[in-house]
């Protein structure tokens, strides 16, 4: 008898909580629990994930990309390639950091962290509307639902915190396509993104409301014993395991995730840092705080989601309405970048910074831009990425990619490479075929691997 | 579980149960008939009836005046058979 199956038969027969029983089996890294930490196919740069993912499509050529050939066009009343007309940035930009990278001032603090960014210049996807694209990037497939990377990594790397989710998305608002954008589809349900919203309820009833917890304690037992025996009557079936796991998961997270919501113990400056007054709870700096204390609870992803569906990054009528939600997320987002720095986080958590597309240097209206999913930049910081590299380039009016070209696949391949995944090994039987994230595609860039 | 409607949905249903029987075990019977489409087995008749002990027992002190215990205890119980699998789920 191994200790696994004495602790289990010590407690299986009481009406002591299973999760009790599930804790103590976590640090033996059970084989049967499917969020038990895993090792990679070798050993990764990055242990865990932030995913920051602006809704809308952000314009390239006004923020990471800088094309002052545009404002010039414009200026002079040139006109390129077949009479087209160019729409200049509001925002200038200048060498930034000892890197010298350009960006503009559309994001001024995160530009001061220049010298920590791998701004990809050379983005591209395959589809150029928000529905479409904001699913490719997040699953790879533009078409066909699929697991969302978030679901990818928890499935391949399990996570640290047996009392969180693997995967946790902080999105006060619903992205297109809602929550299909963190679903694990045909990946087992635990894999799922957790959302959490902002203000006092951030996961509605999680709180407790039997009328006393000893209660809530005989009814999860009697609940797990219910469903194991029906289990038993229903072999191999993943949505019963996932929906045993999700009352395990939400017990635990009673209890852990008020502390982990908890920001009383963070000092003035660290608030300061992501912009927040105390007692804040909402925002993206109270995004990107939360980001940090789940890192350090040993949360595998999370992702944050910048506004939802409307009132979004898609400047059709004016590109100046990227200025106010600029700055309500570039404060909070060099923040996030400081302050993992100085707890020694950023070296081995991989920071991704994208959208579903960019914005085209041509103008929409007078002084609007339209979807561009042809070229467009994100951005990686720490997780064993190079620093102060703009990987990529664009032609001189961010038309298309002149060099070094980077498909969604590549950027998603890359990711898994960091965190030591051959993507094209990290797959999942589904419908009598291995699937994985990349499709039939995706190049890891080595170029910007520090290593 | 926690949702305010399967509290108000439990709740109801073991009023329900509770004016239409007066035996634990005829409820028991009823809840079974009504939820799951079956009659529950001897071991379930049993596991159940403790449950509802232990429910009832677990209110003392809780500050729920004593005459309500019966009815959040079955309530209680109601809300495991309504979140378990074999109601959620179709075979």
């Amino acid at each position: 008898m191994t200790r696994r199956q004495n602790i289990r038969s010590l407690f299986l027969g009481s009406s002591l909580f299973p999760a009790l029983v599930s804790e103590l089996l976590a640090k033996d890294a059970a084989p049967d629990n499917p969020l038990a930490p895993k090792a990679p196919h070798f050993p990764g740069t990055a242990k865990r994930v932030i995913f920051i993912y602006l809704s809308g499509g952000m314009s390239h050529v006004d923020s990471f990309d800088p094309k002052p050939k545009l404002a010039e066009y414009q200026r002079e009343g040139k006109t390129g390639d077949n009479g087209r007309k160019y729409l200049g940035s509001p925002w200038v930009s200048k060498p930034r950091g000892q890197s010298g990278l350009e960006i503009t001032e559309l994001f001024p603090n995160i530009a001061e962290c220049a010298d920590d960014l791998c701004i990809v210049r050379s983005m591209h996807g395959d589809n150029n509307d928000h529905f479409q694209a904001t699913l490719g990037i997040h699953t790879g497939s533009v078409t066909f639902k699929r697991p969302s990377l978030g679901s990818w990594v928890g499935y391949g790397l399990g996570t640290e915190n047996q009392n969180l989710p693997s995967y946790v998305v902080l999105a006060p608002d619903m992205p297109y396509c809602g929550s299909q954008v963190w679903s694990s589809d045909f990946l087992p349900g635990v894999y799922s993104g957790t959302r959490i919203t902002s203000g006092p309820e951030p996961i509605p009833d999680l709180n407790r409301r039997a009328p006393s917890a000893e209660m809530q304690k005989l009814e999860l037992s009697l609940l797990e014993r219910f469903n194991r025996k029906h289990a038993r009557q229903h072999p191999g079936d993943p949505l019963l395991e996932s929906r045993i796991k999700s009352y395990e998961t939400a017990f635990g997270m009673q209890m852990t995730m008020p502390q982990v919501l908890d920001l009383s113990k963070e000092s003035d400056a660290t608030l300061k840092l992501y912009g927040m007054a105390r007692g804040t709870t909402a925002g993206f700096g109270w995004q990107c705080i939360v980001a940090r204390r789940m890192m350090e609870q040993g949360v595998r992803f999370v992702e944050l989601i910048d506004v939802g569906s409307s009132k979004n990054w898609d400047a059709h009528g004016d590109i100046k309405t990227h200025e106010p939600l600029a700055r309500n997320i570039d404060k909070p987002i060099a923040g996030l970048l400081t302050d993992l720095k100085s707890r020694g986080l950023l070296k081995d958590t991989l920071v991704v910074f994208t959208t579903e597309f960019g914005r085209s240097p041509t103008p929409e209206g007078q002084t609007g831009r339209g979807h561009f999913n042809r070229a467009y930049s994100s951005w990686l910081a720490g997780g064993g990425v190079k620093g102060g590299l703009a990987y990529g380039k664009t032609d001189d009016f961010g038309m298309k990619v002149a060099e070094n070209d980077c498909h969604v696949h590549d950027f998603h391949a890359t990711i898994l490479h960091c965190l030591g995944f051959d993507h094209t090994k990290l797959t999942f039987r589904h419908g009598g075929r291995d699937y994985r994230l990349t499709d039939v595609a995706g190049n890891v860039i080595k170029d910007i691997l520090a290593t | 579980m926690n949702d305010p409607f399967f509290y108000t949905q439990a709740d109801t249903l073991a009023v329900r149960i509770g004016m239409q029987y007066n035996s634990d075990l005829d409820r028991l019977r009823h809840a079974y008939r009504l939820v799951y489409g079956r009659i529950p087995k001897a071991d379930e008749i049993r596991e159940a009836q403790q449950f509802l002990a232990s429910a009832r027992k677990s209110l003392q002190g809780t500050g729920v005046p004593d005459y309500q215990w019966n009815r959040q205890a079955w309530a209680s119980l109601m809300r495991v058979l309504l979140a378990s699998n074999e109601f959620v789920s179709i075979d």
